[in-house]
Order: structure tokens, then C-alpha cells, then sequence
């Protein structure tokens, strides 16, 4: 059986529904300055609605190309988006360890496993990019600039 | 009339002072240090002026006054067109005030243009900040008193033109555009409301109370997800493949013809920047917008400036750079800061013991012509000194996606830690990554979105004053402005003047057949 999809403006439209009607439910505790959240609230609701209404017709069309075309990969499938979800996770994770181990440990964990998990196999070139990086950030933001760069336990 | 004669007389007698501390060498080493220092500062993402002035500031203290402001002019307005190349090349803008660029300026970089488009950004930074200079220098006085005729209403009327903008900026996807849009101005909302205490959507997290900081969302919207659009495609056989190809050619800079293409969008972006900065709130990065627009709502063929081309990438250009000058204007002769930047220089401007005010033009001319002079030729060297910069920024081109991907996210984490020195900002980069990922796989227009968002706050707080002040009568009030009604005209004919146009030609076209 043939995989269907929607069309790739579904997602980031139910997401703006969804948000702009948490916004719109919640500006009216806010008394005297409910206002301009509901007007651009509901505004967002209503932009999006006609257009969730448009890429839901297209989403037809996108099945049917599917269902006509073995090769066609569309925009919201998991061969599409494997590598920047799996990226982002992994960025997401660098993130939040940047105040546990400190950001000059994370990212130098985090740059080899990225450039490693994208398939690039310099283990020079690697290392280069790496301590080059790790160095130009302390020379340039911490001595120069002098941002507190956080510290975790290691460094 | 009489104010701008006194003026003239103390420019002119303020020409051999400013040659006697040219040939200084702190003058030198000051415009050395703001132009270079000024133009990397700008160039890495989440930096940007108003860092470097802070961070040169207590330098400036020893110094002699005229070199010390020089230095700190030189760094205001270099960051802005140093941003402008990361913009270009990498979909990351160097400062929030060159998002607009990297709407054209990405498409010419994919098409294998972007020293073109390097150029182009950065002659027409030249242009711009030069006529700011001279704006500042011959009529600041005059556009001074133009700027304190903006109150409420206007601001809230400027807000409203700013959807106007949205539109042509999102023409053909209006829809998707308003949407955007708009959800940035709700975005806005998070925080302090204007002209309250009250404190919205931040769920008892104080970091929230303080809103999102917009740097650090427009890093995560444009950088974040230009990370993950590069690893999109990529696999184990390509991971060495390069981000753009960069055309080197013989030709060192933009050819006579495409200056005289580029010149007419410069020069109106100028205005437009000055008259930006000149307002208090509206800035480089609402400038950089309306630039864009107007270079777009001048375009004879649409279709073809909307596929990339150097006038999208000047008059953005032309026009944050002149914000600089402009918002120096009401600094000097009235005391008020049109950028926080700004504020920073008349920091600065007074502890090297000027007032300002219009008598500082009179009493202090001595000191204040030649910084004005000097922040002229400093703006004259933005292109040699920028096109030896964009040289160095092209070889970006070279490296394989898979190393400048997390380049590109280390960068921006950072640059959102910089801002605040607040680790809650890299959670704003990290979500707004994932939305604008989402956003850009929609060809919902980013640009749309962080243009809302900059006029949101303008807007709410334009709207809630003009309440209190029109008791009621709200539209009543607007109405009776002039300067409203005129933007309001002004925001009516750029709404309709694209459709009406297109029903004109397509009536012509049956009439034609007919």
C-alpha cells in the first residue's frame, strides 16, 4: 500500500491555529491589555484557516503524486526529514548540556558528532575545524569580548 | 533660516580642525580599529553595534574627543554593512538590521552571485551612510523638528504601514504572509504589555517576563533552520559538498551599468533610512523593510526581482545603513537617541563634554563638525574596506555543508548567549529553529514573520497611548493627524496599486484581443 502525506503547509498551519488560539484564550485574563493579543490572535486564526482550507486541497494532489510516482519523496516524509530531525535532536541535546559540562566541552562533543553523523570522515580536517573553532570563540568572545561563556563541571 | 546660517559658519570654521586631528595617529588607529573591528563585530551572528560600541567605550575615555567618537560612529555604522555578508552568504543575518538582505542576497549566492551581491551591499551601505552624513551635517536641525511631530498615533499609523509592507514583501502568498505576520506581532505580546505592569504568556518563567529578545529569534528563525535545510539533502556520498558556488571572475567590482541600476534604488533607500532614523523606535532593522519595499514597489518586472537581484539587495542596504546618520539627527541637536546604538554614542558624546542640543552645532562646532566630517570619510571607506572583508567571507563557499552546518549552529548559540549573557536566549535560538525549519519547508515567508514582530510592540504601544489621549474617540483622532491620514493613503495604495495594476493590464490585454 502506497504511504499518504499532507501537503507540506499543514503542519506549520495547525501549528499556528493552535497556538494563536492558546493566545486568544488567555489574553482575556489580562484585563486592560487583552487587546491587541485578541486582534492578532484572531487575525492569525483567520489567515491561516483560509490557507490550512488551500493546502488541504493541494494535499490531494501531493498523494496522487505519490500514488503515480515511485521516486516522488514529498516534503513531510521521514526520508525527507530524517537527517535535520536527527541534527536537531542532536543540536537540541548540545544545547542543554551547555550548563551541565560547560559550552567548550559540549561543542567540541557536539561539532565531531555532528560532522560524523552528516558522513564526513576527515578525522584531520575534523579536529581542525574543531579546536580552530574552540579557539577563535575563547581568543574573540572570551578575551576580547569578555562574554562569561558558561561553565559546567569539566569546563 | 537664521540657526542653519550660524551652523554653516561654524562648519566651515571647523574644516582645519578637522585635517589638523586627520593626520593623527590616533585618528588613524580610531578609524582602523571602528571600520575593521566595526565590520567583524557585525559580520558574526548575534553581534552587533551597540556590543562594540559598549565594549569600545571605556577605551574611548583617555582618548582625545574627536578620534574617540569617530571610533565609535565607525563601529555603529560598519557592523551594519558587515552584517550584510554573512546575510548574503550564509542566510544568516550579521545583525538583525540585515534580515531584509538576505532575501534577495541568498538568491543571488545560490545562483553563484554572491560577490555581486557582496559588492552591491556594500556600495550602497557606502551611499547611504555618506548622504546620512551629509544629512546630518547640512539639515539636521530642519528633519529634527519633523521627527518630534511623530507621536502615538503616527507610530501606531507607521505600525499599520508596516502590514502594508508584509503584503508586497509576501506578494503572491499574502495569505501565508498576513499569517505570518501577524503571529509575529502576537509573538511581540510576550512580556511587560506598553504602558503597564502587567506581565503576559510568560507562565511564572522570569525570563519570559522580559519578552523574546528578537535577535535571538531572528537567529533561530533564519540560522537554526539554514543549518538544517543544508543537511536536508545531504548523504555519506555528498558530505563534502560545498554550500554555494561562488563565481570568481576577473571583474574586481560591479560593472558601470549595474551602479547606474543599483544607484536610483540607493539613493531612495537613503531617505528612507534617514527618515526611519530620525523616528525614535522605528530603526535600522524596520528600515532595512521598508528599504526592501521600496526597491521592490519600484521594480518594472516583479517576477524577475523576486527570483533575486542586486536592487532587492541595495535598497535594504542603502537604507540601514542610512539609519545610522538619521538616527544620530535627533541625538545631536535634541538629545534623543533614535537607536539604542545611538544612546550609547550620546553616552559617549558626553562624557567627552558635549551637550547636545542645536547649540552644541554653535558652541562646540569645533568638536562636532569634524566627527561629523570623519564619520563621513569612514563611511567612504566601508567599500574598500568591506570588499577586502567579502573576499575573505566568499571562500565560506568552499567548505562543505557538513562543516559549516555546525559552524553555523555553534555561531548562533552563541550569538544568542551573547546578547544577555543568558542561557534562556539559546532556548529561544533552539525553538525558533525548529519553527522556522517548519516555516521555510512551508514557504511561509520568514520575513513576513520578523517584520510583524519588530512592529508589534510599535503598534500595541502606539495603539493603547492613542486610546488614552482620544478618551474613546479613537478613529476620530487618527483621522484629524495628517501625517496618519497621509500613511494611511499611503498604506491603501501600496495594498491595492499591485492587484489594480494587474487588472488594468489584463483589461488592456482583452481589449487588445477584442
Amino acid at each position: 500500500m502506497k504511504k499518504r502525506t499532507v501537503h507540506e503547509q499543514v503542519p506549520a498551519l495547525l501549528f499556528l491555529i493552535a497556538i494563536s488560539m492558546f493566545f486568544f484564550i488567555k489574553a482575556f485574563e489580562y484585563g486592560d491589555v487583552k487587546l491587541f493579543p485578541i486582534i492578532t490572535s484572531s487575525l492569525v486564526m483567520a489567515f491561516s484557516s483560509i490557507q490550512l482550507a488551500r493546502a488541504i486541497k493541494k494535499t490531494k494532489e501531493v498523494n496522487k503524486k505519490i500514488a503515480e510516482d515511485s521516486d516522488y519523496i514529498p516534503a513531510i516524509s521521514w526520508e525527507k526529514l530524517k537527517t535535520p530531525v536527527v541534527g536537531y535532536i542532536m543540536a537540541a541535546v548540545y544545547v542543554a548540556m551547555i550548563p551541565t559540562i560547560g559550552f567548550f566541552v559540549s561543542t567540541a562533543v557536539f561539532m565531531v558528532l555532528f560532522m560524523v553523523f552528516l558522513g564526513y570522515r576527515k578525522w584531520g580536517v575534523i579536529l581542525a575545524v574543531t579546536v580552530g573553532i574552540e579557539l577563535a570563540v575563547y581568543l574573540l568572545f572570551v578575551k576580547e569580548l569578555a562574554v562569561r561563556i558558561p561553565h559546567g563541571i569539566l569546563y | 533660516m537664521q540657526v542653519l546660517g550660524q551652523i554653516y559658519a561654524s562648519m566651515g570654521a571647523a574644516v582645519p580642525e578637522f585635517f589638523k586631528s586627520l593626520w593623527s595617529w590616533e585618528m588613524l588607529v580610531a578609524i582602523l580599529i571602528g571600520l575593521v573591528g566595526g565590520m567583524i563585530i557585525g559580520a558574526l551572528p548575534g553581534l552587533n553595534s551597540l556590543m562594540g560600541i559598549s565594549i569600545m567605550l571605556p577605551f574611548t575615555y583617555a582618548m582625545s574627543p574627536i578620534p574617540a567618537m569617530t571610533m565609535l560612529m565607525a563601529i555603529y555604522t560598519a557592523a551594519i554593512a558587515g552584517g550584510s555578508l554573512t546575510a548574503i552568504m550564509l542566510h544568516t543575518p550579521g545583525t538583525p538590521a540585515n534580515m531584509a538582505t538576505i532575501i534577495s542576497g541568498y538568491k543571488l549566492a545560490e545562483r553563484g552571485e554572491a560577490l555581486s551581491a557582496m559588492y552591491t551591499s556594500l556600495f550602497a551601505s557606502m551611499i547611504g551612510s555618506i548622504i546620512s552624513g551629509f544629512a546630518l551635517m547640512l539639515i539636521a536641525p530642519v528633519l529634527a523638528r519633523v521627527g518630534i511631530l511623530f507621536d502615538s498615533p503616527e507610530y501606531f499609523a507607521i505600525a499599520l504601514f508596516g502590514v502594508g509592507v508584509i503584503a508586497t514583501l509576501t506578494e503572491g502568498k499574502m495569505v501565508s504572509g498576513f499569517a505570518v505576520g501577524f503571529f509575529g506581532m502576537m509573538i511581540s505580546c510576550i512580556g511587560v504589555a506598553p504602558n503597564s505592569a502587567v506581565t503576559r504568556y510568560h507562565f511564572g518563567y522570569i525570563r519570559l517576563m522580559n519578552g523574546l529578545d528578537t535577535t535571538a529569534v531572528v537567529l533561530g528563525m533564519f540560522s537554526i533552520s539554514q543549518a538544517l535545510i543544508l543537511i536536508e539533502n545531504i548523504n555519506k556520498k555528498d558530505a563534502g559538498k560545498k554550500l554555494v558556488e561562488v563565481e570568481y571572475t576577473k571583474r574586481k567590482f560591479l560593472s558601470w551599468s549595474e551602479i547606474k541600476r543599483i544607484l536610483p534604488t540607493t539613493l531612495r533607500g537613503s531617505i528612507v533610512g534617514i527618515g526611519c532614523g530620525i523616528l525614535p523606535g522605528a530603526g535600522a532593522n524596520i528600515g532595512g523593510f521598508l528599504g526592501y519595499n521600496d526597491a521592490r514597489s519600484h521594480a518594472k518586472d516583479k517576477e524577475e526581482f523576486d527570483k533575486g537581484c542586486i536592487e532587492g539587495v541595495a535598497g535594504p542596504e542603502a537604507a540601514n545603513n542610512a539609519v545610522t546618520g538619521g538616527a544620530m539627527i535627533p541625538m545631536m541637536t535634541l538629545g534623543i537617541p533614535g537607536s539604542s546604538a545611538a544612546a550609547l554614542l550620546l553616552g559617549g558624546m558626553m562624557i567627552h563634554g558635549l551637550q547636545p542640543g542645536l547649540s552644541m552645532f554653535t558652541n562646540q562646532g569645533n568638536l562636532v563638525f569634524p566627527m561629523i566630517f570623519a564619520f563621513i570619510l569612514v563611511s567612504v571607506l566601508i567599500l574598500p574596506v568591506g570588499m577586502l572583508l567579502a573576499r575573505a567571507v566568499s571562500k565560506l563557499a568552499n567548505i562543505p555543508s557538513a562543516i559549516l552546518a555546525p559552524i553555523i549552529i555553534v555561531l548562533s548559540v552563541l550569538g544568542a548567549y551573547s546578547i544577555r549573557n543568558s542561557i534562556f536566549d539559546v532556548y529561544v535560538v533552539t525553538a525558533f529553529g525548529l519553527i522556522g525549519y517548519f516555516f521555510r519547508k512551508a514557504d511561509l515567508p520568514l520575513s513576513g514573520f520578523v517584520l510583524g514582530m519588530l512592529l508589534g510592540n510599535m503598534a500595541e504601544m502606539g495603539l493603547m497611548r492613542t486610546r488614552i489621549i482620544a478618551k474613546g474617540d479613537t478613529l476620530n483622532y487618527f483621522l484629524h493627524r495628517p501625517i496618519c491620514v497621509i500613511l494611511i493613503l499611503l498604506l491603501i495604495y501600496t495594498m491595492v496599486k499591485t492587484p489594480v495594476g494587474k487588472m488594468i493590464k489584463k483589461k488592456k490585454a482583452e481589449n487588445k484581443e477584442v
